[in-house]
């Protein structure tokens, strides 16, 4: 981490547990100013816990959570310079748009004057003006989600928490307020502290990533590094399609190593330090980092037969089986030449390059 | 096609609907249209007339049913409030706090007195207050209303309570509100359709209440179901009928009422 970036939000060993259930183990995790941070994980893996702890709804077990360096544990949810967009929204039924964008800041205190520019102006942001004084129950569900948004933003919070915000939202809808949210984040230069059990949402949206899974935070970083370098293999599963693949280091130089997987089944990446030989190690091979030749283009590459087909519209997905009865996945695009689809049964040659080729600690 | 409409395509669905109805309103009907018959008979129409509403409001008898209206309506009014105060204090210290030992038997406890033969409470009430040597009169039939109007009461008034989440409060608290300010501001409006449900119901049922109420009254104090009832032991007469439709309006105008919450309600949380 870069000394000049300010840490907005610091946990420091942080340890949650429900009775005997440990739902945190151990969480160090450093989150900058002014960055869209996503923590992402499946149902149950904490996210929303660490999240609730930051809001005020939770306590903390063991260990300490710092805001902008400044301890905040001690404080109660009203006293937290933090706001959360809840999942359901949580718009006060009986409050107009206007009274509920205002909630926050008549609670602070401000002047009525103050209040009322700033509620016009967060409205005007997200274009809900005209929807000023209906009920969130005259609203669309993106419209509430707005709403939502912009109560949370008001009152200027040192950093804002969304969890799940857009899980209730049809898909198109979704698409439309991944770059709204991203812009609004760009705009108030508020940290975003955003939960998703959604990858596809993560990647789209955030600065770094943390992947989470039963309470331990697995891996930490941007987009692509959590997609092409996936630490491991609860990482690997989570985000996109995967082949894992079992294997022992057969040969290894300077430049290349050699996995066996199967018997006449060899493949070879680039070097990886820390390997010996024999060593059974896991290995991931994405399935759009496959691309299926013509058999005779090349004689040693690796060979398949095509079990089962899935058209998806922009790729089809294959299952081949290569040697050793293994089965790969393999994303082939439908680009820019048109292709047929490949029919079951087919003999196919595959080839990948060496540094398509991870290999996963265990 | 649907249930419903499987049920209503049997023969003599609609006689039978009919029927069910002429039996359920047909009594009523006949009361408030005998209490505009001119004829001193009870069964023999005589025309329209309006005399017997003026009987009731200047005649031999009106003083003694302007009292018990008044005795009625203060009562009803007194015991509904103070009922419903103490049903949303218990709703809330039930419903809104985190399980407690016996959580369960106090919402059972709360109810049950619903499901109490009304003669026992009766009896009860009565036994209770001889025994404290508490005189009988306009007080005593107060402090039974109040009490057995409690769990009348507190059934709108839990059921809402329930209703809300516990993420607005949430809310309101991540939105800088302290206990006072969430409570003022974000529970005390969701919960009152529940509160003014229950007071309602809570009102209807003490306006209405006779055996309690002829158990505890003492000599001399009246409500409006005992004098009516007084009044008819020495023969039905249509003046009696002219205050039943009156009474029977009240009934109508506050189920109304409390209809037309409860649906606003519902739209608000179907929406």
């Amino acid at each position: 981490m870069e000394e000049s970036q300010s840490v907005a939000i610091e946990f420091q060993k942080v340890v949650k547990k429900f009775g005997n259930f440990t739902a945190i183990h151990n969480a160090n995790l450093k989150i900058n100013d002014n960055e869209f941070f996503t923590l992402l994980g499946p149902s149950g893996c904490g996210k929303t816990t660490l999240l609730r702890m930051v809001a005020g709804f939770e306590d903390v077990t063991e260990g300490n959570i710092l805001l902008f360096g400044q301890k905040f544990m001690h404080l109660p949810p009203n006293k937290r310079s933090v706001n959360t967009v809840f999942q359901q929204y949580a718009l006060f039924p009986h409050m107009t748009v206007y009274e509920n964008v205002a909630f926050g800041l008549r609670m602070k205190g401000w002047s009525k004057g103050n209040i009322d520019t700033t509620v016009r102006e967060m409205l005007d942001l997200v274009r809900l003006t005209p929807f000023a004084e209906r009920k969130p129950n005259q609203l669309s569900g993106g419209q509430q989600q707005r709403a939502a948004l912009v109560r949370a933003i008001a009152p200027k919070p040192k950093v804002l928490l969304l969890d799940e915000p857009l899980s209730a939202l049809d898909l198109k809808l979704r698409q439309a307020m991944r770059m709204e949210l991203k812009q609004l984040q760009k705009e108030t230069g508020i940290t975003f502290v955003f939960v998703t059990h959604d990858q596809e949402e993560a990647l789209a949206m955030s600065d770094r990533i943390a992947v989470m899974s039963e309470g331990v935070i697995q891996q930490i970083g941007k987009a692509q590094q959590i997609y092409e370098g996936p630490k491991n293999e609860i990482v690997a599963k989570f985000i996109g399609e995967t082949n894992i693949l079992d294997a022992s280091v057969v040969g290894l130089n300077k430049e290349e190593t050699k996995y066996r997987i199967a018997e006449d089944f060899i493949i070879t990446g680039e070097s990886v330090e820390g390997l010996t030989k024999n060593q059974n190690v896991k290995i991931l091979l994405r399935p759009e980092k496959i691309r299926i030749t013509p058999l005779n283009v090349n004689a040693t590459a690796l060979r398949g037969v095509i079990e089962e087909s899935m058209y998806l519209g922009t790729d089809t997905e294959y299952q081949v089986k290569v040697s050793g009865g293994v089965i790969l996945k393999i994303r082939d695009q439908n680009g820019f030449e048109r292709r047929e689809l490949i029919s079951l049964g087919s003999h196919i040659g595959l080839s990948f390059s060496k540094d398509s080729i991870r290999i996963l600690s265990s | 096609m649907t249930l419903a409409n499987s049920v209503r395509s049997i023969p003599g669905f609609s006689i039978l609907a009919v029927l069910c109805l002429v039996i359920l309103y047909a009594p009523l009907l006949v009361v408030m249209v005998y209490s505009f018959n001119d004829s001193v008979s009870i069964t023999i129409w005589g025309g329209f007339s309006l005399r017997w509403y003026e009987q009731i409001f200047f005649g031999l008898e009106a003083e003694k049913f302007q009292k018990a209206a008044w005795n009625s309506i203060t009562i009803a009014f007194m015991a509904a409030i103070v009922s419903t105060t103490i049903a949303f204090s218990a709703a809330v210290g039930v419903v809104r706090t985190s399980p407690f030992k016996g959580k369960n038997l106090n919402i059972s406890l709360l109810s049950l007195p619903i499901m109490v033969p009304e003669i026992v409470t009766a009896v009860a009430t009565l036994i209770f207050f001889s025994m404290i040597s508490f005189k009988l009169g306009y007080t005593s039939i107060l402090v039974a209303h109040i009490v057995f109007c409690i769990p009348f009461a507190y059934l709108p008034i839990s059921a809402r309570i329930q209703s809300i989440e516990k993420v607005y409060e949430e809310a309101a608290l991540d939105l800088y509100a302290n206990r006072k300010e969430i409570f003022r501001s974000i529970l005390l409006p969701l919960m009152l359709p529940g509160i003014i449900s229950g007071f309602l119901l809570a009102f209807i049922i003490s306006l209405d209440d006779f055996i309690i109420t002829s158990f505890v009254k003492g000599a001399g104090v009246e409500t409006l179901p005992t004098a009516i009832f007084g009044s008819i032991k020495q023969g039905i007469k249509p003046d009696i009928m002219a205050l039943s439709t009156l009474l029977l309006l009240v009934s109508t105008l506050f189920v109304t009422i409390s209809y037309f919450l409860s649906r606003a309600d519902i739209k608000n949380k179907l929406n």
